[in-house]
Parts: C-alpha cells; structure tokens; sequence
C-alpha cells in the first residue's frame, strides 16, 4: 500500500515531477555520454599504445633499463621462449635489439630509440607495419632499409630512399655509425613516438652491435587479454635474476594511470552531476512533504508509524529518481552505440589530440559495469536526498500538522 | 469472590473508556506561557454521544489532542481503558491510536489520490489485516455511510459532506474504543450535516460507538447526550440531557 501511495503522490504535480525525472534522465544521458566518449579515447589510446610500442609483457636483461646500454642483452633468448611459450594466455612473441643513437640527414640530427626487428615476429605482436603510410616495412631484398615516422621524416626532410646515417655505441663502447636508405615511413596517432623511433633489420643491427645472432635486448610477448598481463609478468619472474620480466603497466606506468585515474574521473564526474540532480531533488520533496503537511498530519494522528512515514518518503523519492534512471541509460546506450559504430571524427582539432596520443577518430564505449555503477549511484543519490525531506516529515507534531492550512 | 487481578479486569472492561484526571496543559511556545488546560478531570463512559463546547480558545482541541493520544499534558494522566496513555513512548502511542481511536477532521483530511474505498482500507492495511476482512469491511462501513455507489470515487469527485462521511468511515475501520471529532461539521452545509449526524447518532445507537465531538455546531449540541462547556481550560458545566 505504501507503494501503491507513494506512486500516486509523485504524480500529484505532473509536471513538477516531470522535470525532475527529464532533468535525471539529461543528466545521466549527459553524463554517460561524456564517460563513454573519455573512454573511447582512452581505451583507443591503450591499445593503440600496446599494439604499436608497449606490448603486453617485456623480458629484458636487468639492468638494460638503467641505461639501455647494449651490452645489457639476453643472452639466451630461446630458452626463456620455449618457457613463456607454454603459457595458454601468450599469444605471440617478438624478440628485438635496441639502442639509443642519432640519426643524421642532410638537414640536421634528431636523437631515436633504434630497433632491430625481425618483420615476420614482429608482424604478430605490433601493427606498426600496418601504418607504413608510404613506402615499404624493412624489404628482405633491399640493403640496409629504415623504417622511420613521418614526423621524424619531416624534422629531417627525408623521403623514402633518402639516407640517413645512426650512429651509436656497440657493446664493445665504441662509437660506430651505419648509412640506412628509408624504405617506409610509418604513421601513428602519437606523434612523440613516430618523431623518436626507427626500425631497422634485426640481423642489420645485430652485425654493427657486434651481437650474436640469437642475441635479444628484448622479449615482448603478446597475450589472450592485457589484463592478464601483471599476474603472468609475476609468474614468468619467479625467482629468476637472470632476467627482468615486466608487464605493460611496468613498462609503461602511466598508460596504467590513465587507466585507474578514468576510474575516478568517472567517479567524480558522475557525483557532481548526481549532486546537482540531488537537490533537485531533494528540494522537489522538501516541496511535496511541506505542501502535504495536514496528510501527514493526519496519518501520524490515524496511527501511521514514524517509520512507516519514512519509507513511504523513501518510495517517493526512489520512484522519482529511478523513473528517470531507466530512459537516460537507455538513451545513453543509444546514442553510445550508434556513435561506436559510426565513430566520431574530430579531425578538425586531431593535431591537439594526436600531439598527446589520442586519435582524432573517437568511438565512444562503456562497460556494463560502469551502468551499474551509475545505477547504484543514483541509488545512493536518491536516498541521501530523501533524508532531509523524510526526517522534515518525521518531525511533524501531529496536533499541529493537522490544522495546518 | 473476585480477586483483585480480576476486579481491574472488570473494572477495565465495565469502567469508563476515558478517565482523565487533573488535566493541565501550558504552551511555552512564547515568553508568555499560555495555559489552555486548567485542571479538567473527565470520564466518558461507553457509548455516549458527547459534545465538548465553549468558545473559541477555551481548550475544546487541545482537551481532544491530550485524550486522543495526539499531545502530552504538562500535568496529569489519562487513562484510556485503564491504560495511562500519558506514559507511552511516541512508537507505543502512535499503535495505540491506530488499534483504540478513530479520528474525524475538520478539514476531512482524505488522501486525495485515494478513491473511497483506499482512504478507507488504508488504515486496515496499517493494521496488518487480511485483503478478505478488509474487502468486506470497506465495503460495508462505506455503504453504512450511504457511499455504497461511490466507492472508486476520489475526493475531488466528492462533496464536502460525502468525503466526511468517507473520513467517518475511515475512522470506524480499524474498530476503535471511541472516536474523537474535532468540529467535524464546521465545513458542511446544513442537509451534510443532518445526514453526517444521522449516521453518527444511528452508530452510536446501535452499535454503541461512543463519539466525542468539539463544536460550535448548535445543529450537533442539539443532537448530543451529554454537553461539556469548557471556559477558561476548566470544565464550567457538565450536563446530561435526555
């Protein structure tokens, strides 16, 4: 019965109750449409970054990351392989050499992250072959090819088939300097990276390193999911000082940031929006018990519990914020989905965006657990606000709620 | 010989339904405290048709708020069927006053958006009773007070006189000791009046329902069988009439 009242009393004023549910609903379409979209952008830039630099778990010599010096490589590369390999959650595997070194054109110098690759590995765990915007990714036939980012091509004024000359230390410590021609030039949505990275032949790079052939600075495995990255990272270490295992988040500290600080940017930006509908409603209710005084009056003196009073002012109160719940959700998955499928191109303002990694091209997305979330949450914001308003109706003497005109 | 567990059994079920005794009530709700109650000792036996009159201020409401449980004497007790409802904590009042009193508004005070038939199950609903027991009751308390045929009718759709006879009905429902009404014709016109008394008085009569009315109303002091003028928060006169 208290069910059956408290709907009734919400649709005493129709259209008081009306905005309050269409202001719920805005608010939460608004809301979610915003995290989805901050989302999108995010989660692109997660894999953008696993997929063309990061990977999923690294294994590299201990101290190679202090200073990246090359004499810092792994010096039995296949044998860890054959290990890692039998992992169910590794997918694929790659194995590369890697050094600091300058790399010098006709129209100046830039400093770069060189890489010794070997295409037919790398093709499985990175896309970076795949966003050669011209030319061709390290050809088997041609003598001595680079690969380099279009941002690092224009810094240098370099086409393909121009030459470039690295220089860098081998492992003995000497400084020594090999002539590359540019077979590809490759495009991604972080400009910082294609400016600072070029990918040679691993065999090239291994014959001025003065490496052996099975030499690695490093492993990086692909896995089933990211997610799984950190506790096999942590398995695969074990007891080993032989080698460092490390997982994207590791690797790459604030990729796992960005993603934990999402968390409580939706927090955050979810609560200011439920804050401002909640003292909508909250003063929506304060209206109705304040105008509904003399009936409250009356069933506290007809023998209508305190408690009783409160929970029909709960009911109220949920029934006006859930009603709006349902409709800003559902037109949030809408407008989520249809925009996740069409994707949202900001091109216009792309330079901003690619200049911090994030693609211009944006496909909206939200998980079904951030729904609930947003669920419980309303939940929360609706009896917060109902308390002051209830505990207003509570303290209602009877005697005189009922001559109240 | 009864004993002496037996004799306040009897005393509880043969004695007044009301006994209140030295009754004194000071509002302090200014820097001038008011006394609306000066005093009042009252027994109301059961199925008397009482009315409680004086002029405006003379303490008639707040005489029926202290018996019926709805505010607290600043002195003395009250005692409903031998129980002193003065000494009940608000939780333990407020089922008392669901389960023993009945209560008729001036203002009717309906839920609007209940028909009829919902103003008045709602209080048996409170009481936990059954849906069967409640559709007859409903039924047949609404058709005692000729609204047989407008059950789904909303107050708005009422007149002022119907809706309180909706609130009459209300008040029977849960079955109480007596039923308090506190100027219950003050809103009606002379014919809803007549009607609303006929009802009370036959009530009353046959069912021996004890009513105590405060009133202006001469129409209702005509109609009743015992008249308390209170003046000043005393009782000034106490009448029985025939």
């Amino acid at each position: 019965m208290l069910i059956t009242i408290a709907w009734k009393n919400i649709w005493r004023n129709p259209t008081r109750s009306l905005a309050v549910i269409g202001a719920v609903a805005l608010g939460l379409w608004a809301g979610s449409y915003m995290i989805s979209l901050a989302n999108g952008m995010n989660r692109q830039r997660l894999e953008e970054q696993l997929n063309t630099s990061v990977g999923h778990i690294k294994i590299s010599h201990p101290k190679f990351n202090q200073d990246k010096s090359t004499e810092f490589f792994l010096r039995n590369p296949d044998s860890i392989v054959r290990v890692v390999s039998q992992f169910p959650e590794v997918k694929a595997y790659t194995s590369r050499l890697n050094c600091y070194g300058m790399a010098s054109s006709a129209a100046g110098s830039y400093g770069v992250d060189i890489y010794g690759i070997d295409t037919a590995q790398e093709t499985k765990v990175f896309a970076i072959c795949q966003r050669v915007q011209s030319g061709m990714f390290l050809p088997l036939d041609k003598r001595n090819p680079i690969v380099i980012g279009a941002r690092l091509a224009k810094r240098l004024n370099l086409k393909i088939r121009s030459k470039v000359v690295l220089s860098f230390q081998n492992t003995a410590g000497e400084i020594i300097a090999g002539a590359f021609r540019v077979s590809g030039i490759y495009a991604l949505d972080n400009k910082g990276y294609e400016e600072s990275h070029v990918f040679l032949r691993k065999s090239d790079l291994q014959e001025l390193l003065g490496l052996s052939v099975d030499a690695a600075h490093q492993l990086i495995f692909k896995l089933n999911d990211p997610q799984l990255a950190e506790g096999l990272s942590q398995k695969i270490q074990g007891d080993s000082t032989v080698y460092l295992s490390e997982s994207w988040k590791q690797v790459s500290p604030e990729l796992a940031y960005i993603d934990e600080i999402m968390v409580y940017f939706f927090l955050i930006f979810i609560g200011i929006i439920l804050f401002a509908l909640s003292m909508g409603i909250l003063n929506t209710m304060l209206m109705a018990v304040l105008e509904r005084t003399r009936e409250l009056g009356m069933l506290r003196a007809i023998g209508m519990s305190r408690t009783r009073v409160f929970i029909m002012i709960m009911w109220e109160t949920l029934f006006l914020t859930s009603t709006g719940l349902p409709i800003g959700l559902g037109l949030a998955w809408m407008s989520i989905s249809i925009s996740h499928y069409w994707g949202i191109d900001l091109s216009v303002v792309g330079e901003g965006f690619e200049a911090i990694g994030f693609s211009s091209f944006i496909r909206p997305v939200m998980a079904p657990y951030e729904y609930l979330g947003i669920t419980v949450m309303v939940f929360v914001a609706a009896f917060l606000s109902s308390l002051y308003p209830a505990w207003t109706a509570l303290k209602l003497r009877p005697s005189e709620a009922i001559r109240k005109i | 010989m009864k004993t002496q567990t037996e004799q306040t059994e009897t005393n509880i079920n043969t004695g007044p339904i009301i006994q209140a005794n030295d009754i004194h009530k000071t509002y302090q709700e200014t820097q001038i405290p008011v006394k609306a109650l000066n005093g009042i000792d009252l027994q109301i036996q059961k199925g008397e048709f009482t009315a409680i009159v004086g002029p405006s201020g003379c303490g008639k409401t707040t005489l029926l708020n202290i018996v019926g449980g709805l505010d607290q004497p600043s002195q003395g007790n009250v005692y409903i069927r031998g129980k002193d409802i003065t000494q009940m904590g608000e939780a333990e009042l407020s089922k008392f006053r669901l389960k023993k009193i009945g209560f008729v508004f001036q203002a009717y005070n309906l839920i609007p958006v209940l028909t009829a038939w919902e103003n008045v199950s709602f209080i048996m609903q409170l009481q936990n009773q059954s849906k069967t027991q409640i559709d007859d009751r409903v039924k047949s308390l609404l058709e005692e007070v000729g609204l047989g045929d407008k059950l789904h009718h909303r107050p708005k759709q009422l007149s002022g006189g119907q809706q309180q006879r909706v609130a009459v009905a209300r008040a029977l429902a849960s079955k109480p000791e007596f039923i308090l009404a506190d100027e219950p014709t003050a809103n009606l016109d002379s014919v809803s009046t007549s009607t609303l008394l006929d009802i009370m008085a036959r009530l009353n009569q046959e069912e021996r329902m004890t009513f105590i009315f405060s009133t202006h109303d001469a129409r209702v002091i005509e109609r009743a069988r015992r008249v308390i003028t209170l003046e000043d928060g005393r009782v000034l006169k106490d009448e029985l009439l025939s």
